[in-house]
């Protein structure tokens, strides 16, 4: 299985905006053979704070890359979060479907608190973790 | 899911490859996440490419810095 670009919700926040370091990282990352994933929650949170939804919709729509929530993923998510003391549910979803495929980085907006709960999954520095 | 049914042809070498990695049983599994991913890749080409059109072309400074935080995330450790 490939390495997967996970988006947080401040990357696909960046993307609807225009963000130009946010598409450089979204093509760089197609261009060395990572596969972008976008967590359903890291969707939810995204259109919930989109300003422009219809943009976001059409972004989602071509990269054709949501990843619904399982259980094995969701079961984690209580644990990991109350280890870490910080992060969102959503947050907690994009290190939890970074770790299940090994290679895989993480494109956020806010790296401290996916730091944190890297760190209180036992992987920090084993994930890489790119701001957009 | 519905599915299509194509008879493909490989190189020898990939295709004994890829058989011996995925196995009899996820051969077909493996070839869809393959095809799945560089679609993905050109579709994401596309976009950029437009948004190139919109908004202008990424500056040299935002490539060169997001091809060294790259380079430096994905190094070997």
């Amino acid at each position: 299985m490939s390495p997967r670009l996970v988006l947080d919700t401040g990357a696909l926040v960046a993307l609807e905006r225009g963000d130009e370091r946010a598409f450089e990282h979204l093509v760089t990352a197609a261009r060395r053979g990572f596969l972008v994933v976008v967590p359903t929650l890291v969707v939810m949170e995204a259109l919930r704070g989109a300003r422009a939804p219809q943009r976001l919709s059409q972004i989602l729509k071509r990269l054709d890359a949501e990843l619904p929530l399982v259980p094995e993923i969701s079961h984690l998510v209580q644990g990991l979060r109350m280890r870490a003391g910080t992060g969102s549910d959503t947050d907690a979803v994009v290190v939890l479907e970074a770790l299940a495929v090994p290679g895989s980085a993480i494109l956020t907006g806010d790296p401290a608190d996916i730091h944190a709960l890297l760190e209180a999954a036992g992987s920090h520095g084993h994930v890489p973790v790119l701001r957009v | 899911m519905a599915v299509l049914k194509k008879s493909v042809a490989f190189d020898e070498a990939v295709g004994r490859e890829a058989l011996e990695r995925a196995g009899e049983r996820g051969f077909s599994r493996f070839v869809n996440e393959a095809v799945a991913q560089r679609l993905q890749a050109i579709r994401i080409v596309e976009l950029y490419e437009e948004f190139e059109a919109e908004r202008g072309p990424v500056s040299e400074a935002t490539r060169r810095a997001v091809s060294a935080e790259w380079d430096a995330a994905t190094a070997p450790r």
